[in-house]
């Protein structure tokens, strides 16, 4: 094994942990307060890189009308689809939900395949990429804006749904939602709000993604058993531990994608089974997660 | 303690259902503490007690949705404290829900074929056409003339009030020919027209020399039925004696 | 001619897949995501039993099921300790491994290049190359199935699992072993797709893993869904009605970018306005006695 790759093999985690935790954070937000698994998550987060790149590099707008573009379209977006794919099954099994949120996410792929086509698309033009050589490994400032961007989402989203007075009756409202109304919540718009916010985070994490491995309409669908993953490992609803849950899944990832086994090429495609092998040994054995702190609350 | 065992012109005094120190703490919370009870072949036993005194619980505990901390129950003798609910009912122990375990989706002929089947083996009558299947057929439309409903056996169970439903699970529970009977609250829930009907299916059983154990709150219903009643209260019990005798010692203040 | 031939043979091969998926999710209640992956395995299975190992096609078909049998077992543990949506997600992982596994593991399966020449099945020495026979040798094959599948459907079995469906503990207290239960229908639901992909293999002489995809789960679980999930004869017309359907699709002149997009949109569509209209009772009932 070879062992001078290992801080890069750290730095590439962070920051493939960064994305997952951004994204994992709104899955963990939606099945904490909704009750289900939001299967077009993934899809979610390419279309927030397709936003991005429609506003910035197709129309060609400056970064400030991008961001507010884009923040516009992302929850309008969000609050069309809380009103029609998930809102009338909630009071039915999760799995109508789960089902409704599957084909949403068949309809955005194949709308984005339509509409922008099935070609690799950058954010080209953007941004430097040449690395910096930091102590024996490469990052470039795009990279280090990842982190440093991610830390700060998690940050206030874990600092939002935790600590404030706001996270308080999302805690309520998640726990029994008739005595969280009873508290005098308007709960209709609470649950826009946050299924907006975790809406955004996901399309946040698409753009980040997009800085780093470029657009195609199917990149979504390859990342939603990562954050699914990512979510499970740090207990379902477990906000810091989904976060902790996102690098720790990075890393192992990056381990096994930097592993040679044997002069096996399968290295690179193992990549992705991590997150699968992952799902399924943790709904085997401890559903409930690595984390046991708090098992249901944010 | 020992339910009463002077032996009745029924039964042999042979022990049925047997529970020595039977413990359940769910969540910190202790649920049933210290539970012993020996009941008699035949013999039709009460079990009142307030709310959240572990009745319920104690009926989960017995047929195996709950798992003891401690403790032993016996079944004619045989210990089945670990084994899994369908394995217990296998062996002649049926139990009734607190919301009319009856399978909604189906119809009411449906649900009755379903405890022949479970009684007799489903491979027997797996074809259609099989004449296994037709003696089912008509034995449950026997069954469920039994309790009035057979002009309803093709109307799906959900359809039924809710006298109704608690008939349909008697009879299916009579159809299993469970010899020991955990009656969760047969009269909640039921217009007293229809408890004349329950009362008679009760003593039909209580005829077949069934031993029955029923969670009742309706004490009218207790006395005219039950040869014992116990007083669970807080997890405990509190007292074994036969209903009148309860009664008059005003033990059940709650 | 050929046109109806080939659409007959697909109804009848979609017919025995849609069923299978109909036993565990319209009876049992489960959504296995992994359907999709036992009909590949089965698919594979025969293609590379007829082409590496020159076997016959009874040998092929046999094999297939078999080995679909074997792997269909693991995910009846995940039932032992899950809810309903945590299953769909276990099946769903389970499901992209498989497909993981068949695209990388080209020793086997030749990956993405799928597995060509597969030969037509050879009975009393005639080798079924006419459309036309083929169809004949499905038909019997569909034929015995659906009528295995008929009676299962009024079975004592599917009482048994359909009143675990909804109220598992009323069902325990029945005497019923609920998983086990389960476990028969897993095992039946992964023989009748992996038979489908079997012959599904030797119709098109030429499988590779783009026809194993997500949107044929779909398109399976919008036909059990159109059908009313749990009902026989539901999911057959679902099936006629659901493959002829998109056939209208081909006469109308799309640019090629949009049609297999188009395609995956109309069935999600469908399958959303289904859902929607029949949520209150989307795992019905059925008179069957």
């Amino acid at each position: 094994m070879n062992f001078e790759i290992f801080p890069q093999l750290i730095l590439n985690s962070l920051i493939a942990g960064s994305i997952y935790a951004v994204g994992a954070a709104g899955l963990a937000v939606i099945y904490s307060l909704f009750g289900f698994f939001n299967f077009a998550h993934g899809q979610a987060m390419m279309l927030g890189a397709y936003f991005f790149y429609l506003y910035n590099v197709l129309i060609g707008a400056d970064i400030l009308a991008t961001i507010v573009l884009f923040l516009f379209s992302i929850i309008v977006f969000s609050l069309i689809i809380l009103k029609i794919f998930i809102l009338p099954f909630k009071k039915f099994h999760p799995i109508l939900t789960l089902i409704s949120t599957l084909c949403l996410g068949v309809i955005i792929e194949s709308l984005v395949s339509i509409f922008f086509g099935v070609n690799v698309k950058t954010f080209a033009g953007f941004e430097n990429p040449k690395s910096i050589e930091v102590f024996s490994f490469f990052i470039t400032p795009l990279q280090i804006k990842i982190i440093f961007f991610s830390l700060i989402f998690i940050g206030a989203l874990a600092f939002f749904f935790n600590s404030s007075s706001f996270g308080r009756l999302f805690k309520a409202l998640a726990e029994r939602e008739t005595v969280g109304e009873s508290l005098g919540i308007n709960k209709t718009s609470f649950f826009y709000f946050a299924f907006a916010t975790a809406i955004l985070m996901a399309a946040i994490s698409g753009i980040m993604l997009g800085f780093e491995t470029n657009l195609q309409p199917t990149m979504g669908h390859a990342h939603t058993p990562k954050v699914f993953a990512a979510m499970l490992l740090g207990g379902v609803g477990n906000l810091w531990g989904t976060i902790v849950g996102s690098y720790f899944l990075a890393l192992i990832e990056n381990i096994v994608a930097g592993i040679d086994l044997y002069g096996y090429s399968l290295s690179v495609s193992f990549k992705d089974s991590v997150a699968l092998i992952c799902i399924i040994l943790i709904l085997l054995f401890k559903p409930t997660g690595l984390f046991r702190r708090c098992s249901r609350n944010l | 303690m020992q339910i009463d065992q002077k032996g009745s012109s029924r039964g042999d005094n042979k022990i049925t259902l047997e529970v020595e120190r039977l413990t359940l703490t769910i969540q910190g919370l202790k649920i049933l503490d210290n539970i012993s009870f020996k009941i008699c072949r035949g013999k039709t036993v009460g079990i009142i007690g307030p709310n959240g005194s572990g009745k319920t619980s104690l009926f989960n505990l017995l047929s195996g949705f709950y798992t003891q901390d401690t403790g032993i129950i016996k079944l004619y003798g045989e210990e089945i404290s670990n084994l899994p609910p369908y394995v217990r009912a296998r062996r002649g122990l049926g139990r009734t829900f607190q919301n009319f375990g009856i399978f909604r989706d189906m119809t009411l002929l449906e649900n009755i074929i379903l405890s022949l089947e479970s009684r007799k083996g489903a491979w027997r009558s797996f074809f259609p056409w099989s004449k296994a299947h037709k003696e089912n057929r008509k034995e449950a439309m026997v069954i469920l003339g039994g309790v009035n409903l057979e002009n309803k056996a093709d109307e799906l169970a959900a359809n039924l009030s809710g006298g109704q439903q608690r008939l349909l699970e008697l009879a299916r529970i009579m159809a299993l020919q469970s010899q020991v009977l955990l009656l969760d609250e047969p009269t909640a829930g039921v217009a007293p027209k229809l408890r004349e009907a329950l009362g008679e299916q009760i003593s039909l059983l209580k005829e077949r020399d069934r031993t029955i154990l029923i969670i009742e709150h309706d004490l009218e219903f207790i006395e005219n039925f039950c040869d014992q009643a116990i007083v669970l209260n807080n997890g405990v019990i509190q007292a074994i004696a036969s209903p009148t005798e309860l009664r008059e010692t005003n033990q059940l203040k709650w | 001619m050929e046109y109806l031939t080939h659409l007959l043979i697909i109804i009848l091969i979609y017919s025995l897949s849609a069923q299978g998926f109909n036993l565990v999710f319209g009876l049992g209640g489960l959504f296995n995501f992994a359907h999709i992956a036992f009909v590949a395995i089965g698919a594979y299975v025969a293609a590379i039993l007829s082409t590496n190992f020159d076997a016959q096609w009874y040998i092929g078909l046999f094999t297939a099921i078999l080995v679909a049998c074997l792997v269909s077992l693991p995910i009846y543990f995940l039932t032992f300790r899950l809810n309903g949506d945590h299953f769909v997600l276990g099946s769903f992982a389970l499901s992209s491994l498989i497909s993981m596994v068949i695209v990388n593991w080209r020793e086997v399966t030749k990956g993405a290049l799928g597995i060509a020449g597969i030969p037509r099945p050879r009975i009393f020495s005639i080798e079924l190359n006419n459309n036309i026979q083929f169809l004949l040798f499905v038909f019997v094959l569909v034929l015995f199935s659906l009528f295995f599948l008929w009676c299962l459907f009024r079975s004592p079995f599917a009482r048994k699992i359909r009143s675990a469906k909804r109220e598992i503990s009323y069902s325990l207290a029945l005497g019923n072993n609920v998983f086990l239960t389960y476990a028969l229908f897993f095992i039946l639901s992964a023989v009748f797709a992996s038979l489908a992909g079997a012959i599904f293999a030797y119709y098109l002489s030429y499988i590779d893993p783009s026809s194993f995809v997500l949107a044929d789960m779909i398109f399976i679980l919008t036909i059990c869904a159109v059908g009313s999930p749990g009902s026989f004869w539901g999911c057959l017309g679902a099936t006629l009605f659901l493959v002829i359907l998109p056939e209208f699709l081909r006469f109308i002149p799309l640019p090629p970018g949009v049609l297999g997009p188009l395609r995956q949109i109309f069935f999600a569509g469908i399958l959303f306005i289904i859902l929607y209209f029949r949520r209150a009772k989307f795992l019905p009932y059925e008179r069957i006695v």
